[in-house]
């Protein structure tokens, strides 16, 4: 028995349980708590994050070390419950016997003071049995009540408020019950994330995506370009064969679907009705289209960036993902088996990657690796530019060819050869992994699809570059090759089939300004693609063999579309509208100078007009000056600065946490071991009478607790010295 | 298989279990159908209980290599009630809330109860993970170390729950994939 001088009062302070949510409630657990009683008897609250010091250690030693732990907190724990049952016998109301009722308490106290909707939401979110959670808020209902009962006057007030948002919620909640039902391709996908994961998953939910963007230009393209040409149609003249729904030439040119065909007069119906500038509407359509292009895809961007890319660098995380992040959603037995194969090829690959990372290479074989890589990338590049060489002088062999001969056919050759080679040289590409060889197997996947994505972007911009400079733009070449590049390959490999997907949308925004129906063919090309590739996956059942980290891959897919995709298109056609002369005898535009000339003639009669000289002042100060845009980028530089710098505070904050995380669980092992210590002593000095003290603590009436000792082990007296300072 | 008594769910119950589940009406109705069939007859739908042998035999979970972990955590003396089905569904449901997955992905991931996942866990979800015969010793210990030397923040050679929800919480992957859909409308 210690003496009375020395008082260790070991109170050790545990992490709140936040918003109520109790943690591993089964009986034979250790509680973080924060238990003070009256100042007289001071208990030590279980401890549930033990430090081993040396994280060095072999396992024997940690396991011992482990044991320890465990055995301390075990006897802890029995300790504990003897205690509290002592303490009960002797007619004392603990808070730890019924910590149980005191979290209830915590829990109900918060809950009251709520809103009735967080209410609900707080309650939806206890780890609790149905029963308790409608206990609960039976309880707090109750509560509620007592309290304002009392405030009478506003009791009406408060009822209507509350059957109004009742009604409210149920109406919100059956409003996204129906869209949900009516949400495209629900079942589908619900079968196909069963059957293969939700890697596949992803593809089909960015396709779903795109679609919908499609969609919406179609719709606004169609209420305010075509239907009002369709009032000023001019008959066809033009025959109709079956060739053209490949190559949209012949009949179709004379239809809404080309840019030609649209007139340039204001229409008017009727002498009293309201005019309509074709020119105008066209031009603004479609820059409202693109413009909410930009702002969607902003925005997801960043939705996905904040989701998936915190701190990567600092918690990788890699292995720990792999093992706990199993996909519960499949449900079929042959995609678990393949799914843990392919789990237990990542598993080893990884483990291989973080071995190597410690392997050094001799400076021979690092020379050598390195002359691989530069000849690697030098033959790829090579390669695209020959084939970006090939397809310019194409194009233009092309257009001299066709001004002598009208073989409608003859117009696909272009399309036909930009698609073989889409197809033929990445599979030259995936050759060079037989001479490459990398570290990580992961890095091959990512520069075998730089090097696509170089391929088919230098394509596109080379194709841009020959289309601008000849005037004679139509949208044929665009369908034609959409057409064909849709019949892709029949395995199913997530990262060339989602290229596919980009390269086609690239393609129709390019085209939307001179084909406006463009949208409408790529909605029906979309429809069709999911369903070849569904049915494709079910016959074959390939699922991708390669692993894939699905979040990450959309990530960067979605910055793809954005980056050299969709900027791209703004730039090709903000070159159009600024520097191109629009043809002379078709098109809204024609016989303007440039198609911006349209604007600038309506600022012209804005102008003229007492009630709109705001627009114009806004057209000349804002849109048109130089120093507003100035202003502008200089803030946003500012701002952005300014975030930056505080993202740089938060990453040194995590930092310094860790560190003081792991100092504290030092701290507490380093207690534990001088309590067992201590324990040992006891046992080796006093066998006898501490048989006598628990039978004491069961069996007396308590007077003096400040005296009892109320736990074998647990009171320590002496003096706190060493102790945890923070604690 | 014979059915309960066909007594259909009143509307206040609807309501109550919309209001403390994340299930839709849709889903709560097709849990109670599925229930239906696979209790045992003449029962009232609130007193009828499932064996977990028959919750770990529904479609949605018979290939899954937890079953058995899931069913233990979710049924309370052995058995389910429909609240406890009712229960399950909704933590897997996409609706529910990280915090409330988390923590049952923890209950699930600890073999053992002992409120951590300690070595021994970490093994038996590897071997379960793999399903491999050929798992050598040394390659399950330099795994487990793995896993612990990159999640143990203060190195006491188990996980606890905060480091294990430190470890999830911001991880879209986990979130996508602790989901399970219980009901075949």
């Amino acid at each position: 028995m210690l003496s009375d001088d020395h008082v260790n009062e070991i109170i050790i302070d545990v992490d709140n349980v936040s918003s109520g949510v109790q943690s591993h409630p089964s009986s034979n657990q250790i509680f973080q708590e924060k238990v003070l009683l009256d100042s007289s008897i001071n208990m030590v609250s279980s401890i549930s994050d033990i430090d081993v010091v040396d994280s060095q250690t072999v396992s024997k030693r940690n396991d011992q070390k482990g044991n320890q732990v465990l055995q301390f907190s075990t006897s802890l724990n029995e300790s504990m419950s003897q205690t509290l049952h002592s303490l009960e016998c002797m007619g004392i109301d603990t808070p730890g016997s019924s910590h149980e009722t005191v979290q209830g308490q915590k829990l109900i106290a918060s809950l009251i003071p709520m809103t009735s909707r967080d209410r609900i939401k707080a309650i939806r979110n206890q780890p609790r049995t149905m029963e308790e959670k409608r206990n609960l808020r039976k309880i707090v209902d109750k509560e509620k009540s007592k309290q304002t009962h009392r405030i009478l006057q506003l009791n009406c007030c408060v009822q209507c408020l509350n059957s109004i948002s009742r009604a409210y919620r149920r109406s919100k909640n059956s409003l996204s019950e129906i869209l949900n039902s009516i949400s495209l391709w629900q079942k589908t996908l619900k079968i196909i994330g069963g059957k293969f994961g939700t890697s596949v998953l992803s593809y089909f939910n960015f396709l779903r995506w795109l679609l919908k963007f499609n969609i919406f230009s179609f719709i606004v393209n169609f209420s305010f370009i075509i239907i009002p040409q369709f009032t000023v149609a001019e008959k066809n003249t033009l025959q109709f064969t079956g060739l053209e729904l490949f190559t949209g030439v012949g009949y179709f040119r004379d239809t809404v679907m080309y840019y030609g065909f649209y007139t340039n007069s204001t229409i008017q119906h009727g002498n009293s009705g309201a005019s309509y500038n074709m020119q105008l509407a066209y031009i603004f359509t479609i820059g409202a289209c693109l413009t909410t292009c930009f702002f969607s895809l902003l925005f997801s961007m960043a939705k996905y960036f904040r989701d998936n890319f915190i701190n990567p660098h600092i918690y990788s995380g890699g292995i720990t993902k792999l093992i706990f992040c199993w996909d519960f959603t499949v449900t079929h037995e042959k995609a678990v088996k393949l799914k843990q194969k392919n789990l237990s090829t990542e598993i080893r690959e990884n483990l291989s990657e973080l071995r190597q990372e410690n392997a050094k290479l001799t400076f021979n074989q690092q020379l050598t690796r390195f002359s691989t890589y530069v000849m690697a990338w030098v033959v790829s590049t090579g390669v695209a530019i020959a084939c970006c060489a090939a397809v310019y002088y194409l194009a233009e062999y092309n257009l001299e060819f066709l001004k002598t001969h009208s073989n409608p056919g003859a117009v696909l050759l272009l399309p036909f050869v930009v698609s073989c080679i889409n197809l033929a040289v990445p599979c030259f590409y995936s050759m060079f992994r037989l001479v490459e060889r990398y570290e990580m197997p992961r890095h091959e996947v990512y520069i075998l699809l730089i090097r696509n994505i170089l391929l088919k972007i230098t394509i596109v911009g080379i194709l841009c570059y020959y289309w601008l400079n000849n005037v004679a733009l139509s949208g044929e070449e665009i369908i034609g090759m959409q057409l064909i590049t849709s019949l892709g390959l029949p395995e199913f490999d997530i990262a060339r089939n989602v290229l596919e997907l980009i390269y086609a949308q690239t393609l129709v925004w390019i085209g939307i300004f001179f084909c406006p129906l463009l949208p409408l063919i790529q909605m029906i090309m979309l429809f069709i693609m999911f369903y070849t590739k569904n049915i494709s996956l079910m016959m074959n059942f390939q699922p991708p063999s390669k692993a894939w980290r699905a979040s990450q891959m959309m990530t960067f897919f979605i910055l793809l579309l954005f980056f050299p995709s969709f900027t791209g298109v703004l730039c090709t056609l903000a070159i159009t509208i600024w520097r191109l002369k629009p043809s002379a005898d078709c098109g809204p535009f024609r016989g303007l100078p440039f198609f911006i000339h349209s604007i600038y003639s309506w600022i012209d009669t804005l102008s003229t007009r007492p009630g709109y000289l705001w627009v114009v002042w806004i057209y000349r100060n804002l849109i048109g000056s130089v120093h507003f845009f100035f202003i502008l980028t200089l803030i946003v530089l500012i701002i952005t600065y300014l975030y930056w710098q505080i993202t740089e505070g938060r990453k040194i904050m995590i930092r310094l946490l860790h560190e003081q995380i792991i100092n504290e669980g030092k701290d507490k092992m380093f207690l534990i071991e001088k309590l067992i210590k201590l324990q040992d002593m006891e046992k080796k000095a006093n066998p006898s009478s501490l048989v006598l003290e628990r039978r004491e603590v069961e069996q007396q009436d308590a007077l003096h607790l400040g005296e009892r000792d109320s736990s074998l082990d647990l009171r320590f007296r002496r003096s706190v010295q060493e102790g945890n300072p923070r604690a | 298989m014979g059915q309960c008594l066909r007594y259909q769910m009143h509307w206040e119950d609807l309501e109550e279990y919309q209001a403390l589940t994340f299930l839709t009406r849709n889903e709560i109705l097709c849990i109670h159908d599925t229930f239906l069939k696979l209790c045992p007859p003449g029962k009232y739908y609130k007193e009828a209980t499932l064996t977990m042998d028959q919750v770990s035999s529904l479609p949605a979970l018979r290939v899954n290599p937890f079953r058995d972990r899931i069913c233990r955590v979710f049924s309370h003396k052995g058995v389910f009630s429909f609240e406890d089905v009712l229960g399950m569904a909704s933590v897997f449901s996409e609706q529910a809330c990280p915090s409330l997955k988390i923590e049952y992905a923890f209950r699930i991931y600890d073999f053992n109860e002992n409120g951590f996942i300690d070595e021994e866990d970490l093994q038996r979800i590897i071997l379960r993970l793999l399903n491999s015969d050929d798992m050598s010793e040394d390659l399950l210990m330099d795994l487990t170390n793995h896993v612990l030397s990159e999640s143990d923040l203060d190195n006491d050679n188990m996980l606890s729950f905060s480091e294990f929800e430190h470890a999830m919480a911001k991880s879209p992957d986990f979130m996508n994939s602790f989901r399970i859909h219980f009901w075949g409308c």
